[in-house]
């Protein structure tokens, strides 16, 4: 079972890390939360994202929530906006796409063109 | 939708677009019924709003059409229960839904920890408390109470949410006594 006092070691040690590491810019992922893109999967696609940050100790990331963008036939939709690169907005986005999406765009600065519904 | 957990994420999204910095989550799982309410103190609607927010062609976010609380509507229409929504413009909306056990067309209730871990993860600002009941028992966690523990670490860092995700499972899996064949399938995933 979870305890407090695992809580607290686990704060410790994020506490550790982030003193040792630099800080770059923050990668900035949206995922589309309207009734929609929550009906298509959107949450299993978030789940997903998070899992894969948290197994690759990828934390230089804001993760934030839209609603409708005019795109519901595309849902689930992810937008990547990576300091450097087109802000990219992905579609149909399963959560095993949403795992490759952070290895290769997130984290590696890869955008992977064949799912990209938009891009700015 | 395939889990009532994805209305429950869906109407929390709501409250969060209408600017609600406090929501209160409450399920009550028995023998008989499923019951869920949900409080925030959001803009809130005016009465005129409130007696058109079952009606699937309108909403209060500007866009064409609102669906969450219709989609909900229709499953309590389904199932003989009951939706009974209220709000205060200026105070909040309350929303309180039963659900008979035993309807054939009631969704499982899902993936709870995936809807509560995505709401912390995408607003960690918000006062959430949710309580869950279950054959006389409960458990209740404060959003706020866990992120002092925390001290300055976010509670939106990705370890955290996947220590979240376990305890909150492990709360659940207590709470039914450890019994897989709990009530409203809560762990079933659709």
């Amino acid at each position: 079972m979870k305890s407090l006092e695992d809580l607290k070691k686990l704060r410790e040690q994020i506490k550790e890390e982030m003193k040792i590491r630099e800080h770059g810019e923050r990668v900035k992922i949206t995922v589309g939360m309207g009734t929609t893109g929550i009906a298509s999967g959107a949450r299993e696609v978030l789940k997903a994202i998070i899992n894969e940050l948290e197994i690759r100790k990828f934390s230089d990331v804001e993760i934030l929530q839209t609603g409708s963008i005019g795109l519901d036939a595309k849902e689930p939709l992810v937008t990547v906006e990576r300091p450097g690169l087109p802000v990219v907005t992905y579609g149909l986005i399963t959560p095993e796409m949403a795992r490759r999406i952070v290895v290769e765009h997130v984290i590696n600065g890869q955008i992977i063109g064949e799912w990209v519904v938009r891009s700015s | 939708m395939k889990e009532l957990s994805l209305n429950i994420l869906d109407l929390i999204e709501n409250s969060v677009a209408a600017k609600a910095s406090k929501v209160f989550l409450n399920i009550e799982e028995s023998e008989k019924y499923f019951y869920l309410e949900l409080n925030d103190d959001g803009a809130g609607m005016l009465e005129e709003e409130v007696s058109q927010v079952l009606n699937p062609f309108f909403s209060t976010k500007g866009k064409k059409v609102g669906l969450g609380l219709p989609f909900i509507k229709e499953i309590a229409d389904m199932c003989g229960g009951k939706l009974e929504v209220n709000s205060i413009k200026g105070k909040g909306t309350n929303i309180k839904l039963q659900l008979p056990k035993g309807c054939i067309d009631l969704p499982p209730l899902g993936n709870i920890t995936s809807t509560l871990v995505s709401i912390v993860a995408l607003h960690p600002d918000l006062d959430l408390i949710y309580n869950h009941s279950f054959a006389g028992n409960a458990f209740t966690f404060s959003l706020n109470d866990f992120k002092v523990s925390l001290e300055d670490v976010p509670v939106n860092h990705p370890q955290v949410l996947k220590f979240l995700e376990e305890y909150l499972k492990e709360q659940l899996i207590k709470l039914s006594g450890g019994i897989p064949n709990e009530i409203f399938g809560r762990f079933k995933e659709a």
